[in-house]
């Protein structure tokens, strides 16, 4: 029995789970809104995860048609953006990226126009690969998507001393890359 | 080291990271979402009404459900409900079949039920709103479970005791299939670290984590022990133990060259599987789900069964027992046959015109 067995929830006699909490009124704002409001920083997120910018905008235009094929209900919800988020932060980690798109990104390929990057990119990026996956989710959950520890709690099924935990270990890596980084430059 | 907690250059990095590449990021656009998403219900809608037609010549294709984003409705029993693409259902008969008996050997007793493309269930003549993609009855014929919004669903047979049983559940490449004793179901749990196979079970406690699925369409044969699931890209079928040992992979080789394109069922020991199979050169892709099949292989000797009675092969349900209800295209029309274990053919029954044109979707003996 695996770590993950907690995560199987007994069935219940009666009744169902409390799905979603913080059910508001019914949203106003329109799909293209929410589109254009949130795609751009979703990407940048999974870009600084998978060093992919356009595997890292499949993915997320992904995680908004998963969104729009349910938008009468998400639109609902006090912040889509988080369920958005959810899923393509598991499409990331989820074997569909791997089994399903890998040959259409094969095949799909196309040259992600990015300058240059500079030097500090290319060590934050060095830095980042060297880090545990949970470790480099949370810390750009934390810095890039400005979510609070309980946020990032949730959304990765853990605890926030776990989450905690990551942050602290996840930043003394960073700088201690970092700092080997600038001394190289130096 | 440096306490980095309170150290700014880690915020000004990531500050100067999102800078320097939003300009670069250039977004399809919801117009492009919205015609994927309409592209994508075509796609999981022809998929069965893809294999459907292949042997069925089946009835037009219903998008009442697969065209709708609003959440499927529970299962409710609906009287005579056919929809408008289908010849009117057969009178219901609880208990029975709605065939007519073959000569020779006593009619199929028991449990039929039916799904068409449009989502809806059928037991005889009875019909229930429902996830064409997921839905699925347990093997006592007494619940049905499908998903969604990611939310593995579960009701009596009649629509009652609807409930929420699990969040974050796979429907499309691993939809939700019972055990054979009706006790257990194993889904494929989407966490955040990625998919996982897992055994639910009814009475509660805490489930078995079986890992991270490495196929699609598991199955899982009624004594428990085996699963088999399809390879991605519809290149293989593996069957294994539940711990993942004793593999063996069958391949375009074992069924004459044309590849798996859908893994309908185990049998209750593991030892066949019924396939659908497409030419080797076809565009037949992993969309969703097939209801059909039209090879039975023996997996361990990997070559393919043939049944003692004539007819091809439409689809098929392993039962607990050991046997199978057969779906077979005959001179007569179509055709149920039941075996038992040891392949002798024990009941059969012609099926209604109606049903004919419907997918089979379970069966319970008693």
């Amino acid at each position: 029995m695996g770590e993950d067995a907690r995560t199987v929830v007994s069935l219940r006699d009666g009744g169902d789970l409390d799905l979603v909490p913080g059910f508001g009124p019914p949203g106003q704002t329109s799909f293209e809104e929410f589109y254009s409001a949130h795609f751009q920083a979703l990407t940048i997120q999974l870009y600084a995860y998978t060093r992919d910018l356009a595997g890292a905008q499949d993915i997320a235009q992904e995680a908004f048609c998963r969104a729009l094929a349910r938008w009468k209900r998400l639109a609902d919800y006090d912040d889509p953006s988080a369920w958005v988020r959810r899923v393509a932060w598991n499409l990331v980690t989820s074997r569909w990226r791997r089994t399903r798109t890998a040959a259409l990104f094969l095949r799909q390929q196309r040259p992600a126009h990015v300058a240059e990057p500079s030097p500090d990119r290319v060590a934050l990026a060095h830095a980042l690969a060297t880090l545990k996956p949970d470790h480099r989710r949370a810390v750009i959950l934390h810095y890039l998507a400005d979510l609070p520890i309980g946020e990032i709690a949730r959304q990765e099924g853990v605890s926030e001393n776990t989450v905690k935990s990551w942050l602290h270990r996840a930043r003394a890596a960073l700088a201690a890359q970092l700092s080997d980084e600038e001394a190289d430059r130096a | 080291m440096p306490d980095f907690d309170d150290d700014p250059r880690l915020a000004h990095a990531f500050a100067a990271l999102r800078r320097e590449v939003a300009p670069y990021v250039t977004p399809p656009g919801s117009a492009a979402a919205r015609l994927s998403v309409r592209h994508r219900r075509r796609v999981a809608a022809a998929a069965i009404a893809t294999s459907a037609a292949l042997l069925v010549g089946g009835p037009a294709v219903g998008f009442a459900a697969a065209d709708n984003d609003t959440p499927t409705p529970p299962p409710v029993v609906v009287t005579q409900t056919p929809t408008p693409a289908h010849t009117a259902p057969a009178t219901p008969t609880p208990t029975t079949p709605t065939s007519t008996k073959a000569p020779g050997v006593p009619r199929v007793a028991g449990k039929v039920f039916y799904m068409t493309l449009d989502g809806k269930l059928y037991l005889d003549g009875r019909g229930y709103p429902g996830d064409y993609l997921s839905l699925n009855v347990s093997p006592n014929g007494k619940k049905v479970t499908w998903v969604e919004d990611g939310n593995l669903m579960m009701s009596d047979v009649d629509g009652s005791h609807r409930r929420t049983v699990h969040r974050g559940v796979e429907n499309m490449c691993d939809e939700p299939v019972w055990s054979g004793d009706s006790t257990r179901l194993l889904i494929t749990q989407v966490l955040p670290r990625g998919a996982n196979l897992a055994v639910l079970y009814l009475a509660g406690g805490a489930g078995d984590d079986l890992g991270e699925p490495e196929g699609c369409h598991y199955r899982w044969s009624a004594d428990g022990s085996r699963l088999a699931y399809q390879h991605g890209d519809t290149r293989g079928v593996t069957i294994q133990d539940l711990d993942g040992g004793d593999k063996v992979t069958l391949t375009p080789a074992n069924i004459g060259g044309r590849r798996p394109a859908g893994l309908l069922g185990i049998s209750a020991d593991g030892g066949r599987v019924c396939i659908q199979t497409a030419p080797a050169n076809g565009t037949t892709g992993d969309a969703a789900r097939g209801l059909t099949c039209d090879t039975l292989v023996d997996v361990r000797s990997k070559k393919v069964v043939d049944l003692p009675a004539e007819g091809t092969l439409r689809s098929v349900v392993f039962l607990a027992d050991g046997g199978m209800l057969a779906r077979l295209r005959t001179d007569r029309g179509s055709e149920l046959v039941r075996l038992d274990k040891h392949d002798r053919v024990i009941a059969r029954s012609l099926e209604s015109a109606a049903n004919a044109d419907r997918m089979l979707l379970a069966y319970t003996p008693n």
